[in-house]
């Protein structure tokens, strides 16, 4: 009997224009790389057959990032060819995985103000009412920013990033400026905090 | 990206319309470019970029070394709102340079309701609005398309217009350009004038339009004697040996009809006495069944899109298409690929098609009956019987669906209110013809849409002296079919009479709409095709304004001695032809098809060759 469960993990970059396309746009447009390289995807059975795409986080329009994790479901294990994407979209690596995405918890991001801020707002609870399409909700930022740095108009921090506590880093930087600020995210750990995720 | 530029996008609703970078984009070194094109289908991004002629003529343009053509859509009045807050004027998709330093802008107008759209575009580009008027620097703004059959409404703003086919005649004017501005000899005037005498050029501004005390027209003529009286459409001859695109800028956005689309055909051997696109597009010309494989396979190697559509005009008239389809399915369907073939008559609709196309993705069927007896089905020229629908639809049902969509027009020339009862009992058999199969074959409760829109006389068909009806009477027509239709499983869908009333203006309109659109723009009207902007009393108020009476253009039958403003066009298809189909239209005599017998409209003449017409063979 042929398996047809092969697991693929995809890592790859959403930088510069790209930054604007949402969730839902990327995940379509990832399919259509996918398709342009001719790789077997697994898709369903029935009328409407669908690939199997799982991304391990959301992430904001607006927001750029350089380490976005995609598993893909696979008819057959293959060699992956990865000059199909655009400069904007790269893949970073393509490889076997044993990890869940649900062993994430943190999420690491640079932000880039365009003026001076003040850091020390992350040194006492600082409470933002969120809003939802469940309604309103208050979340204390500074207990979900394990740590940060500050330099130069920029702040690298660690937000919280599992499934029940993610801090939407645009949150954070609208708390502490009025003014655009550009947010890339650099990197993914464990729950531990201290392990990349990968 | 620019860093201002980037930042209003974060203001905006969808950004992905303006931020380009998509996969398949071309982008040339600016240093080696010697005439840069904007090509702007004047609706949102997501309307636009699926356009196949857009598609085509990048393609076409790119294909120069020296020529780079870029994409610029209309913004949505959210982004043109930041772009004035910002001093930032409209920018092309590929470089973001504003399109006011191109050579040219080219719009596609695909229908009149975006006319007022097109000055938005120029108004937000930093463009002077009235050619007339234009600096010597200024973009040449160019247009094409369906719309540029009847372009006189919009005469004012457009320095040139491409009839007919644009693949041969655009580069042509952009090598004419790049000759005369290295020669030293260029000027705009000048080039305009050498850009009247090649084929399918149209340049508004060497023609003067007299009028009648009675507001016909009285004379259209050229002012020099060195350009065309009339503006011979362009064709391309031999399709299959033409361009065809073998990539697509595929959109990161969310679009319409995001598929691959591979032209089979074009014209139409129907003569259906309502459609422009059928004699416009004459003579018929088919593209081979291999060449259309290997279009399709390229770009689906090239892109990454897992539905293929087949478009023309009537899918089911191309002579090749078991073979096509057949050569399709060898590989679409290892791929999970779905092939669609929209535009399908409904007697031509095989059990056989009908397996071949299902084969991976499920849908409802839709069918263009267009008329509700078939008296005045023979009497458009739409000759489908209802025992052929009924047929396809029992065919569609027995295939497990149990969806379909039928296509109607009201207000049509001969047309008796008991024509309109024919639509509701249409509807009411496709129900029970679904009872009527197996009940083992039934899967869920049959649903049948039926879409009426209203008639909308049209430049270059045998109705095209005919009046569009009142509108009262239009909407009378709608509401009587609606009392028609009484059961919950047929749902009736209508397009707003109003909005057709103005298309009708426009679409056989004269120069004189020129001052109409300019003063609907200046009153902030756009994005017309939109029902959130469309604002029907307020365009009454603009020909109030103007002296105009629309009626004179909607409602009016125009007499066939008349100059149309059309006339200084010619498609093939001669006047006389026309006459005789209209005639024909009211004694409900129906015409057979090219295949069948050739009815004489003159497009085999074209060019000065007879060899077009699929019953005519080489050797007569």
């Amino acid at each position: 009997m042929v398996s047809t469960n092969h697991k693929i993990r995809v890592k790859f970059t959403k930088t510069g224009r790209l930054k604007f396309i949402s969730h839902l746009d990327l995940s379509r447009t990832m399919k259509n790389a996918l398709l342009r390289a001719k790789i077997p995807i697994w898709y369903s059975e029935g009328f409407n057959p669908r690939p199997k795409i799982v991304f391990a986080m959301p992430l904001s329009v607006g927001v750029e990032s350089v380490c976005e994790y995609m598993d893909i479901r696979l008819t057959a294990p293959t060699d992956i060819e990865l000059d199909f994407f655009t400069e904007q979209m790269k893949v970073l690596e393509i490889y076997k995985s044993d990890t869940n995405f649900n062993e994430i918890g943190y999420a690491e991001y640079k932000i880039e103000f365009d003026n001076e801020i003040d850091t020390q707002k992350l040194e006492s609870p600082l409470i933002v009412t969120k809003k939802s399409k469940s309604g309103e909700k208050e979340i204390d930022i500074q207990s979900m920013v394990k740590r940060y740095k500050y330099e130069n108009h920029t702040l690298t921090a660690l937000l919280s990033a599992d499934n029940e506590n993610y801090l939407n880093p645009e949150i954070l930087a609208k708390a502490l400026s009025e003014t655009g600020y550009d947010i890339c995210r650099i990197n993914i750990y464990l729950r531990d905090g201290e392990t990349l995720f990968r | 990206m620019d860093k201002k530029i980037d930042r209003m996008l974060r203001q905006v609703e969808k950004p992905g319309r303006y931020s380009g970078g998509e996969y398949g984009q071309i982008i040339k070194d600016k240093a080696k470019i010697k005439a840069r094109f904007a090509f702007c289908f004047p609706d949102t991004y997501e309307i636009g970029m699926s356009n196949l002629g857009m598609r085509l003529l990048y393609g076409v343009l790119n294909r120069e070394e020296d020529i780079w053509c870029e994409r610029v859509f209309a913004p949505w009045t959210d982004m043109a709102e930041q772009m004035k807050i910002n001093n930032i004027p409209l920018f092309a998709l590929e470089s973001s340079d504003p399109i006011q330093s191109f050579d040219f802008v080219g719009f596609t107008l695909q229908y009149e309701l975006c006319y007022t759209t097109v000055l938005y575009v120029l108004d937000l580009a930093g463009i002077t609005l009235l050619s007339s008027e234009r600096g010597e620097n200024e973009p040449i703004i160019i247009g094409g398309g369906p719309c540029a059959y009847n372009a006189e409404p919009v005469t004012d703003f457009f320095d040139i217009f491409s009839i007919g086919e644009g693949e041969e005649a655009l580069p042509e004017l952009m090598r004419l350009y790049i000759e005369m501005k290295e020669s030293g000899t260029y000027t705009k005037k000048k080039f305009l004038h050498e850009a009247a005498k090649l084929e399918g050029v149209y340049v508004p501004s060497l023609y003067e339009v007299e009028y009648n005390q009675d507001g016909t027209i009285k004379s259209q003529l050229p002012i020099y004697d060195d350009t065309p009286a009339k503006i011979k459409k362009r064709i391309i001859h031999d399709l299959d040996r033409g361009y065809y695109p073998e990539t697509f800028v595929m959109p990161y956005i969310t679009t319409v009809h995001d598929r691959i689309m591979i032209e089979v055909f074009r014209g139409c051997i129907r003569g259906c006495r309502f459609c422009q696109a059928g004699f416009t597009f004459r003579p018929i010309r088919e593209k081979s069944a291999d060449v259309l494989n290997n279009q399709a396979k390229t770009l689906y190697d090239n892109c990454g899109y897992d539905e293929i559509s087949l478009s023309s005009l009537s899918i089911s008239d191309y002579s090749d298409l078991d073979s096509l389809t057949d050569k399709l399915l060898a590989w679409t369907d290892d791929n999970k690929i779905s092939l669609s073939l929209p535009s399908m008559r409904a007697d031509m609709f095989t059990k056989e098609l009908m397996e071949k196309i299902s084969s991976v993705r499920a849908g409802g069927l839709t069918f263009a009956p267009e008329a509700g007896t078939q008296r005045l089905r023979d009497a458009i020229n739409k000759n489908v019987t209802e025992e052929d629908l009924l047929t396809a639809c029992t065919t569609a049902y027995e295939a497990g669906k149990s969806q379909v969509k039928l296509y109607f027009m009201q207000g049509l020339p001969t047309e008796e209110y008991t024509d309109l009862d024919g639509i509701a009992e249409l509807g009411k058999k496709c129900i029970e013809a679904y009872y009527k199969i197996l009940r083992e074959k039934r899967s869920r409760p049959p649903t049948v849409t039926i879409s009426v829109s209203c008639f909308i006389p049209k430049p270059f068909t045998p109705f095209q002296w005919n009046r569009q009806e009142n509108l009262d009477v239009l909407r009378d027509k709608q509401r009587y079919v609606g009392s028609k239709i009484n059961d919950r499983k047929i749902k009736y869908n209508w397009h707003e009479a109003k909005v057709s009333r103005i298309e009708a203006v426009f679409a056989r309109g004269n120069r004189k709409l020129n001052t109409a659109v300019l003063k609907a723009y200046q009153k902030g009207m756009k994005f017309d095709s939109w029902d959130e902007f469309f604002d029907y009393d307020k365009w009454l108020e603009v020909f109030d304004e103007c002296g105009i009476d629309p009626s004179f253009y909607a409602n009016r039958e125009y007499d066939v001695n008349e100059i149309l403003p059309w006339d200084i066009i010619d498609c093939g298809i001669e006047k006389d032809f026309l006459i005789r189909e209209r005639k024909k239209a009211y004694e409900s005599v129906p015409t057979l098809n090219c295949r069948q017998k050739c009815a004489g409209c003159g497009v085999n003449k074209f060019g000065g060759e007879s060899k077009w017409c699929p019953q005519i063979t080489k050797s007569e």
